[in-house]
């Protein structure tokens, strides 16, 4: 009986070992066949078995990594410190990132995952690493991380330019509010303008009646101031006329010197007294409106030396030298019993401002554009500057202290009115006391055909 | 003799010409009138003088008027009359030496009216029929 219980031990074991044997090939096949590195450790850590995919990853030969540590595959000791403990803490470590080196030194990023090897008495008799290689997925992640930092980059940028832009539209809205608060204030002052400009329009509407009326006032004075002067100068002439003619046959038949020469001091003063209303009423005359040049075309020149031909009686007898040099051609437009009023008046100044003795008078005129310059030069006591501003002012006398009668200080003055009234100008130059004065006038030359 | 009718408001005038011509060497005589109805009055009652000088700013009858008048009267229109005058505006010249046989200004000088009388005098012998105006 026992032989034949030996037989089918024997058979039995044959049988138990064609199945062992049938496993390990099979798990051979499997391990092979799985595309994860797989290793299996001894407690020392050393390798004692691997797969295919194991070898292509670490790029070693079977026979150059069995029995070596798994040490030299990790780049970090501490990684592998930390998984042992882990796993024999926990039985298992999933998903420890560490990074290897394979044997041509290719750093390679993986994934492992370690479990505890037990024996039936759960006595630790090694481990299994499982090694999944996460290089690519750590560059897909790299690259994810990359994006998404330029992502978050531009959306920063994004961000700051939108605040930018938030800032811009705050900065417009603020500055459209200030521009709304000017454009009122604007308007503001705008209507207080155009209320400022309304009153003023009518302020200068009434300025302007005001000067109207008051023209009119001074007009109406003016106007009265002549009539006045006029009826005065008229009612003065009449009471001189007895005296004119009485008080020189009186003197003619007084004996007594010495009341002939009281009545010489009357004659002169009735004489002076006559021009002096004849002189005020000719300015008084000129300053109306009333009064008209009667124009004619005169030969300057012509008129001019009968004029001097009438006057040479007056200066008889004194040593009076007046020159003629009026170009032949020259014809003003004139009135000429005014003209021979002025030179009446410019001659009798020129001579009673010049040294009896030696009296020259020098006439001349010159064409300049459209109109005459004529020129009365002396070589009598001349003019100082402040004189000469004066001259032509009614009742002034450059010598007062001469208390002379013959002048009336209203000469000038007409002569001034006349010239105006011709539509010239008058003036006098001199280079000063003693060096002799000239007046200057100017009058209009005649109308040319071909401007009538 | 020569008869000089003197027609001026101011008795004055007339005393000092009076005065003044009767000095002279020609014998004048002088009648004043103190206005232009007295003139006319002395005109009618057959009074004829040689020349009439006459003031033309007189009250109630002017000396336009009264030249006028006696311009009118066939009987005295030929009686030169010299117009003695205290304007001397355009027109008044002009009237005075258009119209009248001359004008004088006052204040005159009694040679210069002296003159001018002999002028006319002179004239109206010379040429009476030229001297006439017509109007």
């Amino acid at each position: 009986m026992i032989g034949k219980k030996n037989t089918e031990q024997q058979i039995n074991i044959k049988e138990t070992s064609a199945d062992l044997n049938d496993l390990e090939r099979y798990i051979e096949d499997l391990t092979s066949f799985i595309p994860l590195p797989l290793v299996t450790l001894n407690t020392a850590l050393k390798i004692i078995d691997i797969n295919n995919s194991f070898l292509l990853t670490t790029e070693y030969a079977q026979h150059e990594i069995l029995s070596e540590k798994i040490d030299i595959l990790f780049k970090n000791q501490q990684d592998l410190i930390n998984i042992i403990k882990k796993t024999k803490d926990a039985g298992a470590t999933k998903d420890y990132e560490t990074i290897i080196t394979t044997k041509k030194k290719k750093e390679i990023q993986i994934s492992v995952t370690c479990v505890l090897r037990t024996d039936e008495d759960g006595s630790t008799i090694g481990y299994f690493f499982a090694f999944i290689n996460i290089s690519n997925l750590k560059k897909i992640e790299q690259s994810l991380h990359e994006k998404l930092d330029t992502l978050q980059k531009s959306e920063l940028a994004t961000l700051n330019i939108m605040e930018d832009l938030q800032n811009t539209i705050s900065a417009l809205t603020t500055a459209e509010t200030e521009i709304r608060q000017k454009n009122m204030e604007l308007q503001k002052i705008n209507n207080e303008l155009t209320s400022a400009r309304q009153q003023l329009t009518v302020l200068n509407q009434n300025l302007e009646m005001k000067v109207r009326e008051r023209t009119a006032d001074v007009e109406k004075l003016l106007k009265q101031k002549d009539e006045f002067v006029s009826q005065l100068g008229h009612d003065l002439k009449t009471p001189l006329t007895p005296l004119n003619i009485l008080i020189p046959i009186v003197k003619e038949q007084e004996q007594d010197p010495k009341l002939k020469e009281l009545l010489n001091i009357i004659s002169n003063n009735v004489q002076y007294m006559k021009n002096l209303v004849i002189k005020t009423l000719e300015l008084a005359q000129l300053n109306s409106e009333n009064f008209k040049l009667g124009f004619e075309e005169i030969n300057l020149s012509e008129r001019v030396h009968s004029i001097l031909d009438m006057d040479a009686t007056f200066f008889k007898g004194k040593n009076v030298s007046i020159q003629n040099n009026i170009p032949q051609d020259i014809i003003v437009q004139a009135d000429f019993l005014q003209i021979k009023e002025l030179f009446d008046n410019l001659i009798s100044n020129a001579v009673k401002y010049s040294q009896p003795d030696s009296v020259n008078i020098t006439i001349g005129a010159q064409k300049k554009d459209d109109f005459i310059v004529i020129s009365v030069k002396d070589t009598g006591i001349g003019l100082e500057s402040n004189q000469i501003e004066h001259v032509f002012d009614e009742f002034y006398k450059v010598d007062y202290s001469r208390h002379d009668l013959q002048s009336t200080g209203l000469g000038l003055s007409i002569c001034k009115r006349l010239v105006e009234k011709h539509g010239g100008r008058i003036w006098v130059e001199s280079q000063g006391k003693g060096k002799g004065a000239t007046f200057y006038f100017t009058l209009k030359t005649p109308l040319k055909k071909s401007d009538q | 003799m020569k008869t000089i009718m003197v027609v001026d408001d101011n008795p004055d005038v007339i005393n000092s010409v009076k005065i003044g011509l009767e000095d002279s060497t020609q014998e004048y005589r002088i009648l004043g009138a103190e206005n232009g109805q007295k003139c006319l009055e002395l005109l009618q009652n057959n009074i004829t003088p040689d020349i009439i000088l006459l003031d033309i700013m007189m009250p109630q009858m002017t000396g336009w008027e009264v030249f006028d008048r006696i311009k009118k009267d066939p009987s005295l229109s030929d009686i030169p009359i010299i117009f003695l005058t205290a304007r001397t505006d355009r027109t008044a010249k002009n009237a005075g030496s258009f119209l009248g046989d001359d004008y004088i200004e006052k204040p005159f000088d009694i040679n210069d009216l002296k003159k001018r009388i002999e002028i006319v005098f002179h004239n109206k012998k010379s040429n009476p029929i030229l001297n006439k105006k017509d109007h």
